[in-house]
């Protein structure tokens, strides 16, 4: 069923015995889960309001044309968004406004209907920001020292940063790591060490600049793996890439950032012919014209 | 992966690593107010503990070497001008230029100098390798707090950032070097030119290094107030103390 706003969707996948059911209102949105083979009835009836705003953001860096002019949109809970744009063309500066290391020149960015330079501590508990270089985001002398940095900020009593990091460690499988140098580490190891740092301050959004640079072809299927198995949990994800093709399948959202305006905001199919007049590289299934336009990275 | 390098801090277990942090502060004062006083004898025991130090903390003396090779550098430039400029009665031989002789006393002083350069370097490098910036910054407010009108978590910011960017620079200034030889910069016969184009670049990657940094832990919500790790002593710091203690006193007296 799909009226003006209603969508409805039911999947039944029965090689896994999963029944799946999505009301997506404006507003609500109504998940029921019954997977037969736990025997497990799930039904989350979200309707809070948005977790992101962006209204009319604009920010023109001195002495040039490039930044971001009155961008607009929003984000809910559990949404898996790409934000897509060639270089230059203004995602870094749209991100670093999410969560106040950039003020805005006009408009504003608001988490939970408060405004994000009014509170800047709240907005990057609630967003946390994972950035284009690794290195330079890993602050602690070694693994465990660099996921304890952030709850430590939040003065968190030393028990419960004990106990985040042992937990987030242990969930990205990287608990043996916690006593090695962060300079050792491979680049997927590091990308996974500067998400798990986030990820041990509790954030509603993950946002990722480019988090694919870089990296090898381990590096990117490690990451990929991650990313989704984030995306199953739940976690709201914001990833800045000029190549779609590696998270694209996984995407609940795109939007495209073209000279710094905000020129498409949609399903990922439904935008994937006009990408290339954006400067973005369409995925190879799609351009090679696949029955199934979208496919994983990786199978 | 990148190559570790001496003044990084690195994981370990042995002695120095386990030490509380501000008796390694002091230790590390008293031994250098030591080494400024030394003479070879006392020399030559201090520099005998710093390479079992060393040993025991897996640093090893060829990768200092390594590392430290532009600093041998200098230390060549302290020697020739200490043996030329300390007035001295033996005279072992004199330079083409009227009034520039080499004294045994100046070799003597230029070596005693240089050789307490390098005790101090290694000093700095056992240091740097075996402390967590972080526990330097609260090692920093330990002492400073009960000090009128210094801000202390500030200084301890201060001092935790320059230990932490030490390593980075090194590392910068290796890659931008690399990339030098790579566009053949030996057939640059001006040592001027070749040094301006080291530095500025190296001055601009680490400029750059250092805001993205900067951002990084403020989107971590970094801030004075934050839990600072408790101190944990060891046991072996009594020992470290009284050995410090006494190698001042006794370089001081004789």
């Amino acid at each position: 069923m799909d009226s003006s706003k209603n969508i409805f969707e039911v999947n039944l996948d029965s090689s896994e015995n999963i029944l799946e059911v999505n009301l997506d209102s404006s507003e609500n949105i109504l998940e029921v889960n019954l997977d037969s083979s736990k025997n497990i009835l799930e039904v989350n009836l979200d309707s809070s309001e948005n977790i992101l705003e962006v209204k009319n953001l604009s920010h023109v860096y001195k002495g040039s044309v490039r930044g971001i002019k009155d961008i607009s949109f929003a984000l809910k809970p559990g949404e898996f968004v790409i934000v897509a744009g060639q270089n230059g063309s203004g995602k870094s500066t749209l991100f670093r406004h999410l969560n106040g290391l950039m003020r805005p020149q006009s408009g504003e960015v608001l988490i939970h209907g408060k405004a994000v330079i009014k509170d800047i501590s709240y907005a990057r508990q609630k967003v946390g920001m994972i950035f284009q270089d690794a290195d330079c985001q890993i602050v602690g002398e070694t693994v465990y020292d660099d996921v304890a940095f952030g709850p430590e900020n939040l003065n968190l009593p030393r028990h419960e940063i004990e106990k985040r990091v042992e937990d987030i460690l242990t969930r990205l499988n990287m608990w043996h790591l916690k006593d090695q140098t962060p300079a050792t580490l491979s680049g997927g190891e590091k990308r996974r060490l500067a998400i798990a740092g986030i990820l041990a301050m509790n954030p509603e959004v993950i946002v990722m600049d480019e988090p694919f640079s870089n990296l090898d072809y381990p590096g990117t299927l490690d990451l990929l793996s991650l990313i989704q198995s984030l995306h199953e949990s739940g976690q709201t994800l914001l990833i800045a890439t000029h190549d779609i093709e590696k998270v694209i399948y996984y995407a609940t959202r795109m939007i495209i950032i073209h000279e710094g305006r905000l020129a498409a905001d949609d399903k990922p199919d439904k935008l994937l012919k006009t990408v290339e007049k954006f400067g973005i590289r369409e995925p190879c299934a799609s351009k090679l014209g696949s029955s199934k336009a979208i496919l994983p990275w990786h199978s | 992966m990148a190559q570790l390098n001496p003044l990084l801090y690195r994981f370990g277990t042995s002695v120095l690593f386990n030490l509380d942090v501000r008796c390694k502060v002091a230790s590390v004062c008293l031994m250098s107010i030591a080494v400024a006083q030394a003479d070879f004898t006392a020399l030559a025991f201090i520099t005998s503990l710093l390479f079992i130090f060393l040993h025991i903390s897996g640093l090893t003396l060829s990768e200092l070497a390594h590392d430290l090779r532009y600093f041998f550098v200098f230390l060549g430039v302290i020697f020739i001008v200490r043996s030329i400029v300390t007035p001295g009665t033996s005279n072992l031989f004199t330079f083409f230029i009227p009034g520039i002789t080499v004294s045994m006393e100046g070799i003597i002083d230029g070596a005693k100098i240089c050789w307490r350069f390098m005790a101090v370097m290694i000093m700095g490098t056992l240091f740097s390798a075996t402390i967590r910036p972080s526990d330097l910054k609260g090692a920093v407010e330990w002492f400073l707090k009960p000090l009128p009108f210094i801000p202390e978590k500030r200084a301890g910011v201060m001092v935790s950032l320059f230990i932490r960017f030490l390593p980075l620079i090194l590392q910068k200034a290796g890659e931008v070097s690399d990339a030098r030889k790579a566009r053949c910069v030996h057939l640059q016969k001006s040592p001027f030119k070749r040094m301006a184009g080291v530095g500025i670049p190296v001055l601009e990657k680490i400029f750059r290094s250092a805001d993205t940094l900067a951002a990084a832990m403020e989107s971590r919500c970094y801030s004075d107030e934050r839990r600072e790790k408790p101190f944990h002593p060891s046991g072996n710091e009594p020992y470290f103390y009284t050995i410090s203690i006494v190698i001042l006193i006794i370089t001081v007296i004789y």
